[in-house]
């Protein structure tokens, strides 16, 4: 009987062991179900989503406008892509000297030739009486000397006249040269101040372009404006100051100073049609340039950028490179935020969305 | 057969004797007391951060690689062999280093701050050229924060401002006494700009170089030395400098054909913003904030109260220049809210004291004497703390409220007992005469009283020797309850008797009934007592199934321990919040300023918002090292109890996630410095990856906080130092530099200028000095295409871009690169939500475990609150194993007897459920502070067992009584009041506390007063229904015997 009842407490102990350990538990877990009731009312759900490894972010109208995030749709445009350069308006006074020394070389080879075509027609006449003893010796040794003479003074006319050609023409180029030469009216033009002639520096990296017919230099007295010059030739002397590849062009009516540096704009290769991205647009990421363009209403997608194309507000994209085509929306301001978005570890009830507050 | 000499003897017949100046020298030190308290310093908690040396080093120009190389580890290596140092953590980012050594608990934190500076000294010439001299930040305590203001202006620009701030406000706060620091965020940083235009430079043929002498020139200021004749010396001072910016733009840099070129012709003179680290909003609009901190060692109230004081003196100036300056975070009000609360609970804990004291007593007198111990015995304990140079806040008022009810029970045993002789004295034919009654009576229970009274500061030890944080903020409690404990046990020997012998002595004994003489009884103590009698008789015929249900029940109680959650420290009810704001790495300062707005003005829409003040990046001379990707808010709450906060915080949580890409966590202010000085960190917990390639620890990073996000209640997950902030990398080709004749330096100056700018030179204007910087002009330094095209140019007056002589190409770099004891380290930090730590860290152990396999040489530590309260749990059991030893061998010496001691102990496992069910009730959470309570309960109640068993030897051995039913009724039927009386003033000492424990202040000590009060009730309960019917069965009571005492 004592055992049965010693059973029967040790039992009934047992049961009120379990009973408090479950009264506790339940008491417990149901004081972190509230909790956790709490923490679930403001989990909504991420907006980040992974679909065959493309990463998707999903922003309502109203999350975008809560943080600032806007959009713009690209438009076509017509671009050509442009280089900048340094050049150096040339000083009319080297011109004119030049010219100078080449119209003197030249009028002394004329001369020279008329001294000697002289001395040549003496020559032959007492070469022709002394044969007929009808002259000394003495004066037909004169005339054969004066003739030589003559003609190596032609001869040097001649070579000063070349040698002053070869310099014009390397320093000038051909076009210039021929200028020269010729006594063209835009070289007159050209030391009449009508027209300023520039020494166009290629960047190194730009030495292989073809080079435009047309460019532009900045105004010395307004950054904003710019001046149209036109090809004249190619230089075949470096610049001193940036030691690259040379071309003369000419702008016309500039009043610019001889010896002024001046920055220039040069078209390079066709005009192309496609979109420009502001540079708003754009993040920076992983040594890349990337935009987020909508794929979908209020999905966005990060897309890498070919940054070839610089323009002056951000990056020009010929169409049919990629997605990033006239009408493609992409995100304006708030581009970082989509990033910090994308790269943010997904956080349970930190990624809430503002509508279903 | 009362000893009639020994120490206890000589000290209570001293002060019955000399009752008249033990009297007054106790009034003498109530007014001493009361003086002390006056000059005290106050505080929320006590000091917790452990002495802490942050040395920071500008390196401008740097790349986070490279102060980590160049700066970081030369400092390290200087630092590291300092003894005591406990830890070293740094922090490289661009253009600064970090490196904050911690210093063992207790050492002298001036000395260690030497012996920084002399290891600093040591690196003289080892740090490469341009980098400054390594610095020690002002020594701050861990909650230095004073005040935070901000300046707002309608009519003033952000730099007008800005310089206000700068040159007015913080000059004038710096000079107050005890400011250590005032760090300014926002505005515009006046500057005098070269701002260079490079087309300009090479339309006149100049360079850079060019610019930067000529503005050093313009902007010298020279001595000129004196004249000195016979009778006088004359100072000779040139003036003349370029003090305007219209002045430097005059400045020639080339004369050539007698035209000048100044630097007007190739750059803007201008005063600009300083390019920019941190930046402010208030209220949404952008202003300055000001961030005021108090000295090391300075009471944070007075230097409120002084820095208020001079904001009140500067009102005037503030207001003629139109400018709006609120007080954003005022951590004072925490102050004091906190410590008001913990007073009145003080205050109204004494006041039930004292009725209960009436109630029991039913005399006034003894109740007045009984009263007298408490300020007495509680003005000791804040002497003793003002003597250790601590502070009184919550910690320590917890601790005397704590003490109270042992303070009192001190006194009421004495009076109690002395009552009770007296009266038999004065029933008795020939009365002794009161001063002898009085000093046996005292002395009879003084013995026990002493033990328990040690044996209690023996519970404490494992408190007082905890380490970190735990020991720091209860230490001082258990230093305020201990002195106030031994306090009222040397006025329980002093001052009680005196005052029972001037106011029991000559009581009168007049209608009182028969053998009733001195007083009478408390109606109701008469009835408890009659009632008492029933029921011990009834559990004693009872009394197996008693037992039984007793050890059933302690059992049961056992069981639901392991269900408990744990945390280390509360939610703290500051009615003051910090949100943190992150974007990824490389976010720009306006992108940062523009969310930030919007940010604000979402938050000023919720109802319970005061205000609002936001700062970005980094402050100059500041502590905090953020990017300009990171933002903080002061949220200042509206008067809201401990529910609403927790509601706000949730309601400020969602606001904030309702923003894309940002990362958010919102903590109180003082929860953030105790997890920062855990870790280093504002989060609860702190997942280390230590290894030595940064490109490993960057991706293991990554894939373990993926990981860690997805466990049930991680919130405000963050990779401290995530990778992928965007760089332009400049690398040199020797070869080209060689070709173009460059060398490395001039290319890194030129780069320097451009994109840094270089200081040139001061202008001054009365007294405030403003930076002259030679940088290029704004628009030029916007695009990425510009850096490449950057012209320089050579001792042959050549041209040469930057591209012809380095590779630019973008690429991802860090803005941070985090070390841990001079190791490389990648950190990842959360906080929970709706679990406990212990079990959030062991959910998240195992899924990074079971998901990441970690390369060899790379290893994660889990740090934070979490390993902080694990080392506080095991020092805890240590320490109290050793104190439990110590408490065994005291009370054996106590009662000789191991039965005896062993019953004594019995009432503990009782006195535990009692607390396991308060805990239960009151949330499943198992705070340190509850375990804290734990250990005090022990204390409790152990004490009060100890003075029933010994009264039982009491009875036995020197009133000659049999050990039996009888006797056991008798002793406790006496002991009834006593034991009663003592859990109710403790237990109603504490029940302010309690209730509404999650109220500012009480965060801390209520779960702790919970425990107390739970195990309290239990622990009375077997006290005085089950002790009996165990000492009758178990006891071991003998009567004395002299042959044997010898």
């Amino acid at each position: 009987m004592k055992i049965k009842k010693k059973s029967i407490i040790i039992l009934s102990s047992f049961m009120f062991i379990i009973l408090v350990a479950a009264v506790s538990w339940f008491f417990i877990q149901s004081k972190n179900d509230e909790q956790n009731k709490d923490k679930d009312s403001s989990k909504i759900s991420s907006r980040i989503q992974v679909e065959n490894g493309v990463t998707t972010i999903d922003l309502s109208p109203s999350e975008q406008a809560n943080s600032g995030i806007t959009t713009i749709k690209l438009i076509q445009t017509l671009h050509q892509a442009q280089s900048t350069a340094y050049g150096t308006v040339v000083s009319i006074q080297d011109l004119a000297k030049d010219v100078q020394s080449f119209e003197t070389d030249k009028a002394q080879l004329a001369k020279s030739k008329e001294n000697l075509l002289i001395s040549q027609q003496n020559f032959e006449r007492i070469k022709s009486l002394y044969q007929k003893k009808l002259s000394s010796e003495q004066d037909f040794q004169t005339a054969q000397a004066s003739f030589l003479s003559d003609q190596a003074d032609m001869n040097s006319a001649s070579s000063n006249l070349s040698s002053q050609k070869s310099s014009i023409l390397e320093q000038w180029g051909n076009e210039l040269s021929k200028w020269i030469f010729t006594g063209s009216s835009s070289l007159q033009n050209l030391l009449e101040l009508k027209e300023e002639l520039i020494q166009i520096s290629l960047s190194p990296e730009e030495t292989n372009i073809i080079t435009p017919l047309n460019i532009f230099i900045q105004s010395p007295s307004d950054k904003n404006s710019k001046i149209s010059c036109r090809y004249i030739s190619a230089g075949h002397l470096a610049n001193a100051q940036f030691q690259t590849k040379t071309s003369y062009y000419i702008a016309h009516g500039a009043s610019l100073s001889g010896g002024m540096n001046v920055k220039a704009f040069l078209p390079v290769g066709k005009n192309l049609n496609g979109v420009i991205v502001p540079s708003e647009s754009i993040v920076w990421y992983q040594g890349k340039a990337w935009i987020y363009a909508e794929q979908f209403p209020n999905k966005f997608i990060r897309v890498e950028i070919d940054v070839d194309n610089p323009v002056d507000d951000g990056f020009f994209i010929p169409n049919n490179k990629g997605i990033v085509n006239p009408g493609v929306i992409v995100v304006k301001n708030g581009a970082q935020l989509l990033l910090s978005e994308e790269l943010a570890p997904a956080q349970g009830s930190q990624s809430s969305g503002g509508d279903n507050d | 057969m009362i000893e009639e000499h020994g120490l206890l003897n000589s000290v209570v017949r001293f002060s019955l004797r000399f009752r008249g100046i033990i009297i007054a020298l106790s009034i003498l030190f109530i007014g001493y007391g009361i003086y002390t308290l006056t000059q005290a310093k106050f505080g929320v908690f006590p000091e917790f951060a452990p002495p802490q040396a942050v040395i920071q080093t500008e390196a401008p120009g740097l790349s986070p690689e490279q102060v980590e190389v160049l700066v970081t580890q030369p400092i390290e290596n200087a630092v590291n062999g300092i003894v005591g140092i406990s830890s070293l953590r740094s922090k490289s980012i661009q253009g600064i280093s970090v490196v904050t050594a911690t210093f063992k608990e207790g050492s002298n934190i001036y000395i260690d701050r030497q012996f920084v500076t002399e290891r600093l000294s040591t690196l003289a010439g080892q740090l490469p050229v341009g980098v400054k001299q390594p610095e020690m930040t002002p020594l701050v305590p861990s909650t230095g924060l004073t005040l935070v203001i901000g300046l707002t202006s309608s009519e003033k620009t952000p730099m007008q401002l800005r310089t206000f701030a700068d040159w007015v406000l913080r000059r004038r706060l710096l000079s107050v006494t005890g400011v250590a620091n005032v760090t300014v965020f926002g505005g515009d940083v006046k500057q005098f700009q070269i701002q260079v235009h490079p087309d300009e430079l090479i339309k006149y043929n100049l360079s850079i170089e060019d610019v930067l002498t000529a503005a050093k020139r313009a902007t010298a200021v020279e001595g000129s030395g004196f004249i000195e004749n016979n009778n006088q010396r004359i100072v000779l001072q040139t003036e003349g400098q370029s003090l305007t910016e219209a002045d430097l733009a005059k400045t020639v840099i080339l004369h050539k054909n007698n035209l000048n070129i100044t630097l007007g012709d190739v750059a803007d003179v201008l005063i600009a913003p300083e390019p920019p680290i941190g930046s402010a909003t208030i209220e949404g609009s952008p202003g300055v904030m000001m961030m005021i901190y108090g000295q090391y060692g300075t009471n944070t109230l007075e230097v409120t109260k002084n820095v208020e004081a001079a904001l009140r003196d500067m009102r005037p100036a503030v207001n003629s220049e139109n400018i709006n300056l609120i007080t954003l975070f005022r951590p004072a009000d925490f102050i004091h809210t906190a410590l008001g609360n913990i007073e009145g609970s003080l205050i109204l804990g004494a006041v039930l004291v004292v009725l209960v004291l009436l109630l029991f007593l039913f005399n006034f007198r003894t109740a007045a004497i009984s009263c007298t111990a408490i300020p007495l015995s509680l003005l000791a304990g804040i002497v003793a703390l003002q003597s250790f140079g601590l502070t009184i806040n919550t910690m320590t008022l917890g601790g005397l409220a704590i003490a109270i009810g042992e303070v009192v029970d001190d006194a009421v045993i004495d009076v109690e007992n002395i009552l009770r002789r007296l009266k038999e004295n004065r029933s008795l034919k020939n009365p002794k005469p009161n001063f002898w009654v009085v000093l046996n009576a005292s002395l009879e229970v003084r013995t026990a009283v002493i033990y328990a009274t040690f044996a209690v500061v023996l519970v404490f030890i494992p408190i007082l020797t905890l380490s970190g944080i735990a020991g720091k903020l209860f230490s001082p409690l258990g230093i305020a309850y201990i002195f106030s404990v031994l306090a009222s046990l040397l006025v329980a020997l002093t001052v009680t008797p005196a005052l029972s012998l001037v106011l029991l002595g000559n009581q009168k004994i007049v209608d009182l009934p028969a053998g009733q003489a001195g007083r009478k009884e408390s109606p109701f103590v008469v009835w408890l007592k009659n009632k008492y009698k029933i029921i011990l008789n009834k559990v004693e015929v009872n009394s197996g199934k008693v037992i039984t249900a007793v050890i059933i029940i302690t059992l049961a109680g056992f069981t639901a321990l392991p269900f408990f959650g744990e945390s280390f420290i509360p939610a703290l009810k500051e009615g003051h919040f910090i949100a943190h704001v992150s974007a990824v790495p490389g976010t720009s300062i306006n992108e940062s300023l523009e969310l930030s707005k919007k940010i604000s003005a979402a938050l000023m829409k919720l109802p319970f918002i005061q205000t609002i003040g936001e700062r970005t990046g980094r402050a100059e001379k500041g502590d905090d090292t953020w990017g300009t990707n990171y933002s903080e808010f002061e949220i200042q709450l509206k008067p809201l109890n401990s529910e609403q906060m927790v509601k706000a915080q949730d309601e400020i949580r969602k606001t904030l996630a309702s923003f894309v890409g940002v990362n958010v966590g919102v903590n109180t202010f003082l929860t953030e410095r105790m997890e920062e000085t855990l870790s280093g960190y504002t989060s609860s917990v702190v997942l280390n990856i230590y290894g030595n390639d940064l490109n490993s620890l960057d991706n293991l990073a990554q894939e373990t906080s993926q990981i860690l996000s997805k466990v049930p209640g991680a919130v405000d997950v963050q990779i401290q130092s995530p990778p992928g902030m965007p760089q332009l990398t400049v690398h040199l080709r020797k070869d080209d530099l060689q070709r173009w004749g460059f060398d490395s330096k001039d290319v890194l100056d030129a780069v320097q200028t451009a994109y840094q700018g270089t200081d040139v030179g001061q202008v001054y204007d009365g007294n405030q000095v403003f930076t002259v910087s030679t940088i290029l002009d704004s628009k030029d330094r916007e695009s990425v295409n510009n850096v490449s095209n950057l012209l320089l140019k050579n001792s042959d007056g050549v041209y040469v871009k930057l591209s012809q002589l380095a590779d630019v190409y973008e690429t991802s770099g860090r803005y941070i690169i985090l070390h841990n004891g001079a190791r490389r380290v990648q950190t990842i930090t959360c906080n929970f939500k709706g679990t406990d730590v212990v079990s959030f860290v062991k959910d998240a152990k195992g899924k990074i475990e079971s998901s990441i396999k970690f390369p060899e040489g790379t290893y994660v530590e889990f740090g934070g609150t979490a390993a902080a309260q694990a080392k506080s749990r095991r020092e805890l059991f240590i320490y109290s194993a050793i104190a439990g030893a110590g408490i065994i061998l005291l009370l054996f010496i106590a009662l000789k007897n191991l039965r005896n001691l062993f019953l004594v102990l019995s009432n503990l496992p009782f006195a535990f459920v009692g607390g396991i069910i308060s805990v239960l009730l009151s949330g499943g959470q198992m705070s340190l502070g509850s375990m804290v309570g734990f250990i005090t309960l022990f204390g409790i109640t152990m004490r009060n067992s100890l003075m029933l068993i010994s009264h039982y030897e009491h009875l036995v051995k020197f009133e000659g009584r049999e050990w039996n039913f009888e006797t056991a009724i008798l002793g406790a039927s006496e002991r009834l009041v006593p034991i009663l009386m003592t859990a109710l003033v403790t237990g109603l000492g504490l029940l302010p506390l309690a209730i509404g424990s999650g109220s500012a202040g009480k965060e801390i000590e209520g779960p702790l007063a919970i425990v107390i009060l739970g195990g309290l009730a239990t622990s009375t309960l077997l006290n005085l229904l089950v002790l009996p019917a165990l000492s009758l069965r178990f006891g071991r009571f003998t009567k004395y015997n002299f042959e044997e005492e010898k």
